[in-house]
């Protein structure tokens, strides 16, 4: 890769960009990081390097409101997990968190700067009512949703249409799964129930951090989105630096699941962009995997720079390719054509409303409205 | 497209907009050395968008940090949008300072600070007493120093509304209230720059004295000082706070600094004159 996007610089190489950075590279990182909500994730790498006297007074400024943000994110993840101990109180069934919510519990250094917008909890499928009607009975209902979309959850996702919490507004996706049914993958969802880990004196469940690695490739690589992307990267580097288990059992976990070409991408993107060291079994293994390893990282490492010539042919690409692998080619043609038709219907909505809604969400100005 | 930075303290934005008269309309407010083309090297801490995005396509500006957007705006009402979009920059995306809505005054180091709901007069009353010589630091953001406890300046010009307008122009000449724009949606908004001192000292920091919570009085013509207890001034100072619950037990220890160092004063006044003459008797 010709040259990395800033905020992987900065984590990957953080003391050789502290060292040269010029004022033009701090203002630029500062955007960066905050549009893509990383930055109290750049303030604890710096922290934790030892590098933060390097960072000018200005930046620092920035990163610790970040840091600020994501803590308060913390109590409230901890009020709805409190919540969730009552909800789920003598439940017969693994409740086991997911991805950010299970890096916090978990206790993971890195996550203390990772800020998520929900919590997402996986029950067995057969008990999908139960877990439902528990958490209704605590406030938590679904939020406004077209019935292609509610359909579109029910038939085919791996989860139910989001939850949100009536009292605090949390969101919470309940899922059965950690990838779409419809799908032609069959990833296998009962390692998680069956290796998952309890909190000390708690109902909920964690997966082991090979798991969640595992669950992390899966995450990225079998996505059609693209604007997430260097947090998911993050996320993934971050995970293997957890991973004491070893290498081996992690590709035990990845054969377990069914997910080893996820798990294959995932290694030897991080090899490329923070020269993770693999051992001589790993790459054995890798050596012998199926799939289309050129082919993605070509695609995911075109898309990590948006000025390069074949972009937008790379974001198509990885649309398409996302899509097809969660749904099929027949499936996807119906979904895509009935989503294109609601969406333009919900845009054209949008644009007539949105003066309206610029309105009736601040009566005064932002600032005075916050209070 | 044009492209520029305002050079605020503590805060540079850089600004990229398809408004050809945004910037023309800035130079009335903002001196040179603060209103100024794209300097590369310099540190910006907000780089904001002022245009058409494609599902906005009835107004022809938008306002947005980032991918956040904040409102649209059209050619009458640019201006104040543009003033309000750079005043949520700083009341949502930071949380270095513990930033308190109030005004900031200070004259022979007797430093005051004014929290006030919006439409309770308080920008009319920093007005005024900027124009009786005292500095202001801010109109809007209180911002407190974490490390010194004291407050850091955040100058920008003094937004007025409505009636105030007309009032200040009276007092001291047309033409002193700048950049007027009618049919907002908070009705008729202008500007009063800083005064010339204000601007020169613009990065020095002040210490905290009192806190005034101004009251007009429609009947009593007497001006009425009552002294707050402590804890009053405390909750009225985090309910004004745009960070405080953010800032968590940081926020709590720097509020409860600030309330340890200053004196609540709970003003009913039925003239200006009296609110500026006690104002400049405070020891």
């Amino acid at each position: 890769m010709t040259r990395l996007p800033m905020l992987l610089q900065v984590l990957s190489h953080s003391r050789e960009f502290c060292t040269h950075a010029t004022a033009a590279d701090w203002s630029a990182l500062i955007q960066h990081a905050r549009a893509a909500g990383l930055l109290a994730t750049v303030y604890q790498q710096l922290a934790a390097e030892q590098l933060l006297s390097q960072v000018p007074l200005q930046v620092q400024k920035h990163l610790l409101s970040g840091q600020h943000y994501a803590d308060k994110q913390k109590h409230s993840l901890v009020t709805e997990l409190l919540t969730l101990e009552s909800v789920f109180t003598h439940a017969p069934y693994p409740c086991v968190l997911l991805k950010g919510a299970a890096y916090r519990c978990a206790g993971f250094g890195y996550a203390r700067g990772r800020l998520f917008s929900d919590v997402d909890l996986l029950v067995p499928q057969q008990y999908l009512d139960d877990a439902s009607r528990r958490l209704a009975a605590f406030g938590y209902v679904d939020g406004e949703m077209n019935d292609y979309d509610r359909a579109y959850y029910l038939r085919w996702s791996h989860q139910l249409p989001p939850k949100y919490n009536l009292r605090t507004g949390a969101s919470l996706d309940l899922h059965h799964h950690i990838y779409p049914v419809v799908s032609a993958e069959r990833l296998k969802i009962q390692p998680f129930f069956e290796l998952s880990i309890a909190l000390e004196g708690s109902i909920l469940r964690t997966p082991p951090p090979s798991l969640m690695f595992v669950h992390a490739c899966v995450h990225l690589f079998y996505q059609e989105e693209s604007h997430k992307l260097q947090k998911d990267l993050i996320d993934l580097w971050m995970l293997f630096m957890e991973l004491q288990s070893g290498q081996a059992n992690l590709l035990q976990m990845a054969q377990q699941i069914g997910a080893e070409k996820a798990v294959s991408y995932g290694l030897l993107m991080l090899e490329r962009i923070f020269a993770i060291e693999l051992t001589a079994e790993t790459k054995s293994w890798l050596a012998v995997q199926a799939g289309h390893p050129r082919l993605v990282i070509w695609l995911l490492e075109t898309l990590l720079q948006p000025e390069h010539k074949w972009h937008s042919l790379a974001y198509l690409g990885w649309f398409l390719r996302g899509h097809l692998l969660k749904m099929g080619p027949a499936t996807l043609t119906y979904h895509l054509i009935a989503k294109s038709w609601f969406q333009f219907k919900h845009k054209k909505r949008l644009a007539k409303t949105q003066q309206q809604r610029d309105l009736d969400d601040r009566p005064a100005d932002a600032p005075a409205q916050k209070k | 497209m044009q492209h520029f930075e305002l050079h605020t303290y503590p805060y540079s934005f850089r600004i990229r907009t398809n408004s050809n008269v945004l910037h023309r309309r800035l130079t009335q407010l903002y001196p040179a050395e603060i209103l100024t083309s794209v300097q590369p090297e310099s540190f910006i801490d907000f780089a904001v968008d002022c245009h058409r995005r494609w599902n906005g396509w009835q107004r022809p500006y938008n306002f947005r940090l980032g991918a956040e957007h904040f409102r649209m705006a059209d050619d009458h009402d640019l201006l104040p949008c543009f003033e309000w979009g750079m005043n949520w920059c700083i009341a949502n995306f930071q949380s270095y300072y513990l930033c308190i809505h109030a005004g900031v005054l200070e004259k022979n180091g007797v430093c005051l600070i004014m929290p006030a709901p919006p439409g309770s007069g308080k920008s009319t009353l920093c007005a005024l007493l900027m124009l009786a010589g005292w500095r202001l630091l801010s109109d809007e953001h209180c911002l407190i120093d974490p490390v010194t406890g004291n407050i850091e300046p955040c100058l920008r010009p003094i937004s007025l509304k409505n009636n105030s307008i007309p009032v200040i122009n009276r007092i001291f000449g047309t033409n002193t209230v700048l950049g007027v724009s009618e049919n907002t949606f908070k009705g008729t908004v202008g500007y009063l720059p800083p005064s010339l001192s204000s601007w020169q000292r613009r990065t020095e920091q002040a210490k905290p004295c009192y806190v005034i919570f101004p009251k007009y009085q429609p009947q009593s013509s007497e001006l009425m000082v009552a002294r707050l207890p402590q804890t009053q001034v405390f909750m009225h100072l985090a309910v004004n706070s745009f960070n405080y619950q953010t800032m968590a037990a940081k926020g709590f220890a720097v509020m409860s600094g600030l309330v340890h160092q200053v004196e609540g004063l709970q003003l009913e006044y039925h003239h200006n004159h009296q609110v500026l003459a006690f104002l400049d008797s405070l020891p």
